[in-house]
């Protein structure tokens, strides 16, 4: 029984996935790779001056993108996910704060990554910030090597070794389908077959990377949309 | 009354009811959620929610306010201060039951 997950941990887990069930924030990081990509490789490369204005474009694009990517998501849940499933607050980003409402129903944000009590939700959200953040270390580390070896088959070597960290980094949360893993060694491959320089490689494997979460968000999308497809009235 | 069952009997009846106990554990857990959310995570029906809703918001465990995300309006519900106390509370009590019962299985063995 010690053993067993308590409730609270598993409703922590499930508002954890229903975050990532609808897809979009799967198309968010999809779109915001492929700009970055995309910027990246026309910048690289000696490029007329609409393709420089257009990078630019591109990398304005992703700028807002990173700011504002809990606006974004909140505007397009609004349209497509709360109407069928509902609504719940993003355990994504707000595990470091903590939202109370007062006698005047007004709710306020408490800055306090203590916030829950019970030791079982801190620990839980202690371990998945950090397992994230190593993993986004590591896999940009990672990249190193497309950068400083000019063999092809380090483009493939790439891709395997960052599907195995961001692996090891989601499978306990499940927030990262097996389709994007495996897909990681697929663009490398893809990369290094088209025998590109490595500032371009680099470009070429974030723009891939990008596509394999834009892929991934539709078809979450699309099933998503498949299992609720039509929009629940709300309780007045 | 020996303090062991003194703190059954202090249980907080509010939450102890099993809807409500599922209500609260996912507020917890969630911040605020909105009436869908919930009774699509706890399978109840609209009116049995609204009533255990209007028993915890009476209560002062939770807060019910009404919004737009968007176009769509929103039923958010969210844990009072108070609520969030006394949940804790709940859970540590039954915590301690739950560890007196381990105790007494280890002490048989």
């Amino acid at each position: 029984m010690a053993n067993s997950p308590s409730p609270v941990f598993l409703a922590e887990k499930r508002s954890w996935s229903y975050w990532f069930a609808d897809g979009l924030p799967q198309l968010l990081i999809g779109v915001s790779a492929i700009l970055f990509g995309f910027y990246f490789i026309s910048m690289m490369t000696s490029a007329s001056t609409g393709l420089v204005v257009l990078s630019f474009v591109a990398f304005g694009a992703y700028l807002l993108i990173q700011i504002r990517a809990p606006q974004i998501l909140e505007w397009l849940k609004a349209r497509i996910t709360y109407p069928r499933t509902g609504y719940a607050a993003s355990p994504y980003f707000a595990t470091k704060k903590s939202v109370y409402c007062d006698a005047n129903l007004n709710l306020t944000t408490v800055q306090d990554p203590n916030a829950p009590a019970i030791a079982e939700i801190k620990r839980v959200r202690r371990a998945r910030n950090l397992r994230l953040s190593r993993t986004y270390i590591l896999m940009a580390l990672a990249s190193l090597g497309l950068w400083f070896v000019h063999a092809p088959w380090i483009c493939t070597l790439t891709g395997i070794v960052m599907g195995i960290i961001l692996w090891m980094g989601t499978r306990a949360d499940k927030s990262v389908s097996l389709l994007v893993i495996l897909g990681f060694p697929v663009v490398g491959f893809s990369v290094g077959a088209l025998q590109l320089a490595p500032h371009a490689r680099v470009g070429s494997f974030i723009l891939g990377v990008g596509l394999l979460f834009l892929l991934d968000g539709l078809l979450s999308l699309a099933l998503y949309l498949r299992r609720n497809p039509v929009a629940s009235v709300p309780v007045k | 009354m020996t303090p062991d069952l003194q703190a059954l009997a202090n249980l907080d009846r509010v939450i102890h009811e099993p809807a409500r106990l599922m209500i609260m554990t996912i507020l917890y857990s969630v911040a605020e959620a909105d009436f869908l959310y919930l009774q699509r995570e706890c399978g109840l029906t609209q009116g049995n929610l609204s009533s255990h809703l209007a028993k915890l918001e009476e209560a002062g465990y939770v807060a019910i306010s009404k919004t737009f995300k968007g176009k769509y309006p929103l039923t958010i519900c969210s844990l009072t201060k108070n609520g969030r106390e006394a949940f804790e509370g709940y859970v540590r009590k039954m915590q301690y039951v739950a560890g007196s019962t381990n105790g007494g299985n280890g002490a048989n063995h």
